[in-house]
């Protein structure tokens, strides 16, 4: 199919080099590119076959023709080389591009935000020392109440209220109950944090869910003070809430801790001045704490003359209402996806 | 429980403002949750009604005349029953502001107008009291203020922690505010003037559990009138929440808020043999309380007994028959310290939780609280009630219950609270809260604290005491920590993380949903698992503990599309809880879920719609897998009767730490969710992965010499595993480095029951750059290996 008989002699070249010029402004794309390469500096292309029979034409003509020959097969190289459709294909009759249409609709994932909240709480945590423990969501009466210095048949429990699985069996009602399983399998110094599920027995509102998350921190040691409780978690606070924050402590009851302590945030919308948010006190209330309660050490083995230390621990749902601004705890359970890509 | 700051100033000498107590009470930790004022409004004047008239038009309402003091009386319109003329009431004037939303204005009713309104005690807030207008007594001056006589006042609400059941009452936060203000108690007990009758003539009282009952005190009054409380009395009562009804009960209920101290008042006539029996029930005991419940009780219940029978639950209620009613004469006053936790397990038991039981499980002052609230009950029950007291209290106290002695050493409160208090500052604290120092060497001091306070029984509880009157603010914040080098890596915290990340950036969402479920769903989907069951569930649709994620993720995907949110692609990182036997604890694997629904990519200006597949599903499975770094996952058809929610587009997948399954979940499963389009699902036990951690990849060396590629397209029966014929290839020789299948041919061209498969192959050599003949070797191995080990020939 090749055309070397039309080209054997020298004028006809010139021929030749016309049609070689159309075809080259003809080539639109890559594929009408390639067909151009096969036909003429292909293997078997029409050079190859014209430069083939040089070597049977006479001295003369192999210098004239075999000379204008060659210099027109490089000068086509160099000419499709410089591949000018690209130009065309690029700047050519284009038409007018709008980049302000929709994207390519790539699904859009997110994490939840009561586990950002998490792990910044844990991120925070983990920095200042603590390492992670978990333990089980259903619990031991045992382990729950009993060894937290819950008596049975206490009015603490009602502070409490617990859905059981049976007697013995419940769903736990706090993380404290992985404080006890780290003292019982480690040997102070003890620097835990214990994040997980917890559940209360509580009908469900804007305000609470019968399941939530809770952080718990312990650290034991010996000398370890109340002293360092504030400054361990006035530190968090301002690592967590900002930098100016303060917090103020006041005496609480947890049968596990004594002394115990609610701590309370200056409250980090309104700086303290009063807002819709902490009730126009200036400070919101989002951890308990205390020092851990001798019975608590000696229970898990501990000689609590040698050793003290603080707990503390806080609702993640709460924070994390107080960190977005929401207003209903339900939307965290709901999982309305309207919600869930705004995190 | 709620407190008065009137009534609080009768009984501790301060200055402080309403709100300046409510937030030194916050500080000593008796949280205050509200502070609210409680006033008559002003315009509310005592009047006296001259006449009283039918009104024209209404067969109800009355005509009156009504004087508030000045010369002209009002003409006022009146539906009250009880009005009359001559009777003193209060009359709301035209202007006053009864609510926030209501004033009284001149009305027209029935076309006669009237200029103010007779008030009702209810609708002043004193008492419960809607029958008629209250009545006042000649000593109130017509065209006073009423609030002359029921000054403002605040109600303070304090959240109180379950071990200071000392401060349930008016006292007990009277104690706290004079230990924080440094201020004097006022005395709160009267005494009544006995006459020489000895109550031993009355009434005998006999203990048969003195460990349910430790001390058991009584007085009699007789001859006593009972009628409506005053008019401060009922207004105490209210401001509390406590609804007057008759000047004897009123005032147990009075010592109730000023002691704390629950009282039971008995009809004289009505205790048979005049005999009180304290005594524990029989199993299967029957007894009907004053709320006309019929309770069954156990041996464990203690009961106030006359001759006849019980006639009180211990501590809790009393029955229907012995209290007081209009025809008492004399009254029976019961006053006792029973065991806190016997108390509680009846009021468990029964669920019957009163005023009582709350304060007797908190435990009451059984020694001078005791004898202070019963002689007080009788002294305001003579000044109210009229009646002679009787000589002396019947106390049956079998063990007085002594002092406690605790120690504490100044050293251990400054290791505890971190700054060192002085020990004279010691005791001085403590003796604000009668506390009192009995011994003192250098290294310990020895206090004796008062019986109100159960809650302090160790060094420990002195030493919170010290550091609430020290006051919290004003322990130093240390700046430092030493941290403990003996870390363990935690590899948990990465894995989870990473799956997290890898699985939003492949465009799903993480959800977080309660792991309570309905048994019926979870019967539903997991047929062969019985839930863990809960014993006191919020609601059935919340009873058991779930036992798959795939109920929580298709409510979510229902509620998402119920809101025209469509395209489903959710995960969640959670627990599932599967049942070990009664009394055990569940098993917890930690469980990857993931939920696609819909559509993958929505038809968009310029792709078509993606639909869902099995093999989308498993990219992102995939993908997953090569985030965390672990080897490829195997897939293996599910037979047909372990599918469960599943449909036959549904494979078995397991790799490093990883157990799960995954496909299409079954139409007939989605819809009874309420959804109706496809669902793919896939739910991975990955406990072992986060116990055990990933390992960590080593580098392979990049390929140094080409590949050579050939692809062959087999034959062979349908039910041919693909993954079995790679599997197979990979083992013919060291040379195959890569086998892809590339297309999947079934039809017309190819018999029944038969499919094509496609693979490129590439053989690669380490070392050297392979040779035709090297190649051709290997491909002969391979078309011989799958024709014998699968049937399959090459297809031509």
């Amino acid at each position: 199919m090749n055309d070397e008989g039309h080209y054997t002699t020298t004028q006809s070249l010139d021929q030749l080099e016309q049609e070689i010029a159309g075809a080259i402004q003809a080539i639109k794309n890559d594929d009408s590119a390639e067909a151009f390469r096969i036909k003429y500096l292909g293997k078997k292309g029409l050079f190859r076959s014209l430069l083939k029979s040089v070597k049977d034409l006479s001295l003369e003509e192999r210098k004239t023709y075999g000379g204008k020959l060659n210099a027109l097969r490089n000068s086509t190289e160099e000419r499709f080389g410089a591949k000018p459709w690209e130009e065309s294909m690029e700047g050519g009759e284009e038409e007018c591009f709008d980049p302000t249409l929709p994207a390519w609709p790539i699904p859009k994932g997110s994490i939840h935000p009561l586990t950002k909240t998490r792990n910044e709480i844990v991120d925070i945590l983990v920095g200042m020392g603590f390492e992670l423990a978990y333990g089980p969501d259903v619990e031991t009466d045992y382990y729950n109440f009993e060894a937290l210095n819950f008596p049975k048949h206490h009015p603490a429990r009602d502070m409490q209220d617990t859905f059981f699985v049976s007697a013995d069996v419940l769903l736990r009602t706090h993380t404290s109950p992985v404080q006890v399983r780290v003292m019982e399998n480690q040997k102070p110094p003890i620097r835990s944090i214990m994040p997980g599920t917890v559940y209360r027995n509580e009908e469900i509102s804007a305000r609470s869910n019968c399941q939530f998350g809770q952080i718990e921190g312990l650290y034991i040691d010996e000398n370890v003070s109340l002293a360092d409780l504030k400054g361990t978690l006035l530190s968090f606070s301002r690592q967590f809430f900002g930098e100016d924050t303060d917090i103020k402590i006041r005496p609480s009851f947890f049968p596990f801790t004594e002394p115990s302590l609610e701590v309370d945030v200056r409250c980090f919308i309104c700086k303290g001045s009063g807002c819709s948010v902490c009730k126009q006190s200036g400070w919101l209330e989002v951890l308990g704490a205390g020092m851990v309660h001798p019975n608590v050490l000696a229970s898990s083995g501990i000689d609590n003359e040698k050793y003290t230390g603080f707990a503390f621990g806080m609702g993640i749902d709460r924070i994390a209402l107080l960190r977005y601004g929401i207003n209903d705890i339900r939307l965290f359970y709901e999982n309305d996806t309207r919600f869930l890509r705004q995190f | 429980m709620k407190i008065t700051y009137n009534w609080l100033k009768e009984l501790v000498d301060i200055q402080a403002s309403a709100d300046e107590v409510a937030s030194r009470l916050t500080l000593t930790g008796l949280e205050v949750e509200s502070v609210e004022k409680r006033a008559i409004p002003q315009g509310i004047v005592v009047a006296e009604v001259l006449e009283v008239s039918k009104h024209p038009n209404a067969e109800k309402l009355s005509l009156c005349s009504v004087s508030i003091g000045k010369e002209e009386p009002l003409q006022i319109v009146c539906g009250a029953p009880n009005v009359k003329a001559g009777m003193r009431s209060a009359l709301a004037t035209i202007g006053t502001k009864l609510a926030p939303d209501f004033t009284v204005k001149k009305a027209k009713l029935r076309g006669v107008e009237s200029f103010g309104m007779l008030c009702s005690e209810k609708e002043l807030g004193i008492s419960e009291d809607h029958e008629g207008i209250m009545s006042l007594s000649d000593d109130f001056v017509v065209g006073n203020e009423l609030s002359s006589y029921l000054p403002d006042d605040y109600i303070i609400e304090i959240d109180l922690t379950p071990n200071r059941g000392d401060c349930l009452s008016m006292l007990g936060v009277a104690r706290e505010v004079a230990a924080q203000f440094n201020a004097p108690l006022k005395p709160a007990a009267k005494h009544p003037t006995e006459n020489s009758d000895s109550t031993e003539n009355y009434i005998t009282v006999s203990i048969e559990d003195a460990e349910g009952c430790p001390r058991y005190a009584g007085r009699m009054v007789k001859g006593v009138t009972i009628k409506e409380s005053p008019l401060w009395l009922k207004n105490r009562l209210s401001a509390l929440d406590i609804r007057p009804i008759s000047n004897v009960v009123d005032i147990t209920n009075y010592i109730l808020l000023l002691f704390g101290q629950p009282m039971h008042s008995f009809d004289y006539a009505t205790i048979a043999g005049q005999k009180i029996i304290v005594k524990r029930a029989i199993d299967g005991q029957t007894f009907t309380t004053l709320d006309d419940i019929e309770r069954n009780l156990i041996a464990d219940d203690l009961l106030i007994c006359d001759e006849d029978g019980p006639t009180a639950l211990a501590g809790v209620m009393g029955g229907a028959g012995s209290g007081i009613t209009e025809k008492t004469a004399d009254v029976f006053l019961e006053c006792a310290f029973f065991n806190p936790v016997g108390v509680r397990k009846t009021s468990k038991r029964l669920d019957l939780s009163t005023d009582s039981s709350y304060r007797f499980e908190r435990g009451v002052d059984p020694e001078s609280g005791l004898i202070d609230a019963i002689d007080t009950a009788a002294a305001l029950i003579q000044e109210l009630a009229g009646g002679e007291v009787t000589k002396d209290i019947i106390d049956v106290y079998p063990k007085p219950i002594a002092k406690r002695k605790v120690t504490l050493r100044p050293s251990q409160v400054a290791r505890v609270l971190g700054v060192p208090i002085p020990k004279e500052q010691i005791v001085q604290y403590c003796t604000t809260l009668q506390i009192i120092c009995t011994k003192d060497n250098d290294t310990e001091l020895e206090f004796e604290v008062p019986q109100f306070r159960h809650d302090i029984t160790m060094e420990v509880d002195l030493i919170e005491e010290v550091g609430r009157l020290y006051g919290y603010d004003n322990i130093p914040t240390s700046d430092h920590a030493s941290v403990g080098l003996n870390k363990h890596p935690n590899t948990r915290e990465a894995i989870v993380d990473t799956i997290r990340k890898s699985l939003a950036g492949l465009g799903l969402r993480e959800t977080v949903t309660n792991s309570m479920s309905s048994e019926k769903k979870l019967k539903l989907l997991h047929p062969e698992l019985e839930p863990v069951k809960l014993l006191n569930p919020l609601n059935p649709d919340m009873a058991c503990l779930r036992t798959t994620l795939l109920g929580s993720l298709l409510e979510v995907t229902a509620y998402n599309s119920n809101r025209k949110n469509s395209n489903n692609a959710l995960y969640e990182l959670g627990k599932i809880y599967l049942h070990q036997g009664e009394n055990v604890q569940p098993k917890e694997p930690e469980t990857l879920a993931l939920l696609l629904e819909g559509a993958y990519l929505p038809a968009s200006w310029n792709t078509p719609t993606q639909e869902l597949n099995f093999f989308i599903l498993k990219g992102i499975l995939e993908t997953l897998q090569s985030s965390l770094k672990l080897s490829p996952f195997t897939y293996k058809n599910i037979d047909k009767n372990d599918r469960g929610f599943f449909t036959e587009e549904s494979a078995q997948v397991s790799g490093d730490g990883i157990i799960g399954l995954c496909g299409k979940v079954s139409p007939a499963i989605a819809k009874s969710f309420d959804i109706k389009t496809p669902v793919y699902y896939a739910q991975l036990d990955i406990t072992e992965l986060l116990t055990n951690g990933a390992e960590r990849p080593l580098y392979s060396a990049l390929p140094r010499y080409p590949a050579i590629e050939r692809d062959f397209s087999f034959v062979m029966d349908d039910s041919t595993l693909s993954s079995a014929i790679q599997d197979e290839m990979y083992t013919i020789s060291d040379l195959v480095s890569q086998v892809q299948p590339f297309d999947v041919y079934r039809g017309d061209k190819l018999p029944e029951g038969k499919k094509s498969i496609a693979y490129s192959i590439h053989l690669r050599a380490g070392d050297r750059t392979l040779t035709d003949k090297e190649a051709e070797k290997v491909c002969t191995a391979i078309i011989s290996t799958v024709k014998s080990k699968f049937g399959a020939t090459l297809r031509e």
